[in-house]
């Protein structure tokens, strides 16, 4: 868009595109710094993960990329295109599930769609059948309250799936499911995302989970957050829970746990002692 | 998963939700209503006995006996004022219900609107509503619109301050999750602040109901020839006080059946607030 003129640009080859981008939140007495220069980028189809110590700030960039929270400095491409307001282009589901108590399960998760315009019944009849799949069959009238932790998130899981949009930002998707609905959560994610093409920018605490998800992991310093590591992971696809006793799975992995670890011993220290 | 799940049936779940629950919840009402009467029989009782064994003159406390047989021997005067009454009270409550609500929605939505505005709606409520109910039976009359204006005066506030309140407390990262579906403005009023802010709306609304009928009674004390404000006052002028009595009594029925009507609204309005099924797993899971 910026630079039609001269053949392709650059971050035309890019879904997400996020070039030294700095944020900083102030209070009354402070200015906190949160981000720092951080670039990373995620091409078509692609699967890319963030790892980082608690309070690095990777919610943050999601906020910004998503364009519900200005970047200080930096630019971020969204499809190729520098687009001020950025807002509904991506699916993002956020941290917390932010299930609306006053909808019930279904309703729930045909709000994105709802929002897009489509009509409620036509939503709800696409959604019915999904809830299955992801093992909430039977709770279609049941109100947010009545849930579990791990089955609020699916339920945000799916309403962010059901956005219908090609770069999906999942923050912690799974973080409050249990092992063996994770795993299938998993399988049907990694379904999903070959069958559709799908670009995903995926926050997870899990090392295991990126290395068995991503084609690269990004390891974000302590707060301020920076780009310390990128690594790809070069294990063949389609993945497979086999994979995770690999030879090579336990290399990748290690290298991203002893990343993180440095990491978070600092990022304990950076809290224990206010700047 | 958890047992939590399992102990849900599966199906048509919605049914099962409210028939599962509506039995015990008709019971529970059935034994409060019986303490509530229960209570209300004792009252008489004992003020019959004061009546009876005590040396009150009638015309100063009549016995719980003298006030029904009023209502038994003039069912059509008391009728007919009563009607007169609660089509004051019906009318300036939903008039106050809807001005209480624009102007929640308009302050909470416009700061210039909140900044020239809020003041006002407060300062309304130290006006001295005997000292002007006169005023407006000069200007409109014995008819129905003083005594609209003074329930309106009354019962518009609770309802706009809790609404306004109700606006505010909407959890800022649902409005964030809006926003990043690209929502427009009255999405998000729609599917987020306006059912957010429900539960206070309605909070305010009954205290409305509650307050509609003192307010009739107000305007027809200063002005009236009719409705049981005005039955009270010449009532009271002949010493019939077993009819002022009557008035009250269904005066408070009256209040009591608008503040059930709007808790029945409210409750078929705000299903997901009915969380009598048992603490919310909310304490424990939600992050
Ligand atoms: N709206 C805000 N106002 C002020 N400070 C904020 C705001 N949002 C986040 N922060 C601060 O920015 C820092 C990074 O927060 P962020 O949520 O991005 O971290 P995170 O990497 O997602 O952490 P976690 O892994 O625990 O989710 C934190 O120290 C947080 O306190
Ligand atoms: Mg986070």
């Amino acid at each position: 868009m910026v630079t039609a003129a001269s053949g392709p640009a650059p971050q035309a080859a890019f879904r997400v595109l996020v070039q030294g981008v700095s944020k900083s939140y102030h209070d009354r007495h402070r200015e906190l710094p949160v981000l720092r220069r951080v670039s990373l980028s995620v091409r078509d189809g692609e699967f890319v993960s963030i790892i980082g110590p608690s309070g690095c700030g990777k919610s943050t960039l999601f906020n910004i990329v998503s364009g519900v929270v200005p970047a200080d400095e930096g630019r971020v491409y969204v499809n190729g295109e520098e687009t001020r307001n950025r807002v509904g282009l991506v699916g993002y589901m956020p941290q917390k599930d932010l299930l609306l108590p006053w909808r019930t399960v279904l309703d729930n998760v045909v709000l994105g769609m709802e929002v897009a315009g489509v009509k409620r019944a036509a939503a709800r009849s696409e959604a019915m059948p999904l809830l299955a799949a992801f093992g909430l069959a039977g709770f279609e009238g049941v109100y947010p309250h009545a849930l579990s932790g791990g089955m609020r998130q699916r339920v945000a899981f799916l309403r962010t799936f059901l956005f219908h949009r090609d770069v999906l930002l999942l923050d912690e998707p799974f973080g409050a499911l249990d092992a063996l609905t994770r795993s299938t959560m998993h399988e049907w994610l990694l379904g999903v995302w070959e069958k559709l093409g799908a670009t995903i920018l995926f926050v997870t605490h899990d090392v295991e989970e990126a290395v068995l998800l991503s084609d690269r992991v990004y390891v974000m310093t302590a707060r301020p957050g920076q780009i310390k590591m990128e690594l790809g992971i070069d294990l063949p696809r389609p993945r497979h829970y086999d994979m995770t006793m690999s030879q090579r799975f336990l290399e990748q992995k290690s290298v991203l746990v002893q990343a993180l670890r440095d990491e978070s011993i600092e990022a304990m220290e950076t809290m224990a002692a206010p700047a | 998963m958890s047992t939590r799940e399992k102990s849900y049936p599966a199906g048509s779940f919605s049914s099962s939700h409210e028939g599962g629950r509506l039995a015990p919840a008709a019971v529970a009402a059935a034994n409060r209503y019986a303490l509530t009467l229960l209570l209300a029989m004792g009252g008489m009782l004992v003020w019959q006995a004061i009546t009876y064994f005590g040396s009150i003159p009638r015309w100063q406390l009549p016995s719980p006996w003298e006030v029904l047989q009023v209502l038994g021997s003039e069912p059509g005067l008391m009728a007919r004022h009563a009607l007169v009454t609660a089509q004051e009270a019906l009318a300036g409550f939903a008039i106050a219900v809807a001005l209480g609500f624009a102007l929640a929605v308009a302050i909470s939505h416009s700061r210039v609107f909140e900044r020239a505005v809020y003041p006002y709606v407060v300062a309304s409520q130290a006006i001295p509503i005997i000292a002007i109910a006169p005023v407006l039976v000069i200007w409109f009359g014995f008819g129905l619109t003083p005594k609209i204006i003074v329930i309106v005066l009354i019962t518009f506030f609770p309802v706009a301050i809790n609404t306004v309140d109700g606006l505010r407390n909407v959890d800022r990262d649902m409005l964030t999750l809006m926003r990043t579906m690209g929502a427009s403005q009255w999405q998000v009023f729609r599917m987020v602040k306006f059912p957010s802010a429900l539960p206070l709306f309605f909070s305010g609304v009954k205290i409305a109901a509650a307050v509609s009928v003192i307010g009739a009674i107000l305007g027809e004390w200063v002005g009236a020839n009719e409705g049981l404000g005005y039955l009270i006052t010449v009532s009271k002028a002949q010493f019939l006080t077993a009819r002022v009595f009557a008035s009250i009594l269904v005066l408070s029925l009256m209040g009591i059946a608008l503040f059930f009507f709007v808790s029945s609204i409210e409750r078929w309005a705000t299903p997901w607030a009915r969380r009598d099924a048992g603490p919310s797993v909310d304490m424990e899971t939600r992050r």
